[in-house]
């Protein structure tokens, strides 16, 4: 499944992006912590480039997205369990619709899009979806589909 | 607590249908899962199954049912409250019996007999749920069939209506937090039947549009509602003509789902199953139709400024 991020990359093309300032963690690369400019070109880590967009990272860290192996984020029991705590809903703070993300609700079910954008705001892009019966797996991809993040599945 | 269609086929020998009228309205569920299949627990079919009809009335479901329980009308909560008592092994008040128009033998021996059975279900229709007393019912029915786990295996499921009204649900489940009676007009969901559902929103002359799809509210909604929808401009979506739009502005005909459009139904368990369609239509699929809906919509400036500037073009 792809990510809304890797989606708009490809719209994007021949983007080029340029972030400075950050703390930069890739322990694939033996790189700890080291503050350096991070570059990518088409959607890919490169040395250097040339214009395109910066984003100052400075006080951040940069890091590999992180993979959740074990997650329940969609599913007819997930979806249950929204329509048994209308409460929790009313109690947690709600995502405002903005012109760049959807409204929805957060909490301990969050709708589809805030579980994405929960997620990607904590450097996550993919996850796995742990218990998925095949009964109602049907069910299951048509919300991941609707979820912001790459998932894969795991069927039970 | 509920289940899914299959485990009242494979294992059910009570079935127990409270205000509503499945050879009617349901024609199929009795021959596809809860009286005459053969199930894995169930192997001589309708002669291991007992069937009870609640309801104020006679109707054609009463033929099928081993059991009928005329109760009065208005009476539901009480009766659900006496079995809840008789279960237990409460003392009930005859009074109070005598106002259901049940005697206390038939009350006795419905206890016993859901106490009695391997794995009962309840399938509660609208004459329950939206009658006087509405949710109040549904909830007294949810609680009942939790008490007798305590005896035996027992669940409770809704007799949904027509069309994919419990895919409408699941739906707005996972957008919204919410199956219905959600307000967006906030930028955020949320949630107040009562207040935001449809009827009231018509009743209360809310809403300046409306669109309607896959349903005909023109036909089922109490009049007060359906004189709003023809004041305001309401837009349907349905392959057929229908009451509710003869009072619309605008209908435009689509394709039939499951017939000549794919797609995604929800069964009243919730189960998901696929359309495949059988023939072609001249017509654009309800989705079609509302996608182009929504670039025109989208086309146009918004009502409300932004409050956050969105990212420099790159």
């Amino acid at each position: 499944m792809v990510s809304s991020l890797e989606k708009e990359s490809n719209l994007q093309g021949n983007s080029r992006i340029r972030i400075t300032g950050g703390k930069v963690y890739d322990p694939a690369n033996g790189v700890n912590g080291q503050v350096q400019d991070i570059c990518i070109s088409d959607g890919k880590i490169v040395a250097t480039v040339e214009g395109g967009r910066t984003i100052d990272a400075t006080g951040m860290v940069i890091f590999p997205g992180g993979v959740d192996v074990h997650t329940h984020v969609a599913g007819a029991a997930l979806n249950f369990a929204r329509a048994m705590i209308p409460e929790d809903h009313r109690r947690n703070a709600p995502f405002v619709r903005t012109p760049l993300r959807r409204g929805g609700i957060g909490g301990s079910t969050p709708t589809t899009f805030i579980t994405g954008y929960l997620y990607a705001g904590l450097g996550y892009t993919t996850v796995n979806e742990a218990a998925v019966p095949i009964l109602s797996a049907r069910h299951t991809h048509e919300e991941l589909r609707d979820t912001p993040i790459s998932i894969s599945l795991v069927v039970s | 607590m509920s289940c899914t269609l299959g485990e009242v086929k494979n294992r059910a020998d009570l079935i127990v249908y409270w205000g509503g009228n499945p050879a009617e309205c349901h024609p199929r569920h009795f021959t596809k899962y809860t009286l005459m299949q053969k199930g894995k627990f169930i192997p001589n079919g309708r002669k291991d199954r007992t069937m009870v009809l609640v309801d104020i009335r006679e109707t054609p479901s009463v033929k099928a049912a081993d059991i009928f329980l005329q109760v009065r009308p208005t009476k539901d909560f009480e009766v659900i409250t006496i079995l809840r008592a008789l279960i237990k092994g409460q003392p009930v008040n005859e009074q109070i019996v005598a106002e259901t128009g049940l005697t206390m033998a038939q009350l006795q021996d419905f206890a016993d007999r859901m106490k009695r059975a391997k794995f009962g279900v309840f399938f509660f229709g609208m004459g329950l749920s939206m009658t006087r007393g509405k949710h109040m019912n549904s909830a007294a029915l949810l609680i009942l069939a939790a008490e007798l786990n305590a005896f035996t295996k027992f669940v409770a499921m809704p007799m949904r209506g027509h069309g994919n009204v419990t895919g409408g649900d699941v739906i707005m489940r996972w957008t919204t937090g919410y199956p219905f009676g959600v307000n967006l007009a906030r930028g955020y969901p949320r949630f107040n039947p009562g207040e935001f559902s449809t009827i009231d929103l018509l009743i209360r002359g809310d809403c300046d549009a409306a669109l309607v799809l896959g349903a005909d509210p023109g036909a089922t909604m109490p009049q007060p509602a359906i004189d709003h929808l023809a004041r305001i401009p309401t837009i349907v979506l349905d392959p057929k003509v229908t009451h509710t739009s003869r009072l619309a502005r605008v209908h435009i005909t689509t394709a039939v789902t499951g017939i000549s459009a794919p797609g995604t139904a929800y069964r009243m368990d919730e189960i998901p199953l696929p359309l495949r369609p059988a023939l072609k239509s001249p017509y654009p699929t309800d989705e079609e139709v509302v996608r182009r809906i929504r670039q025109a919509v989208a086309a146009k400036p918004l009502l409300v400024p932004p409050t956050v500037p969105a990212l420099p073009a790159v």
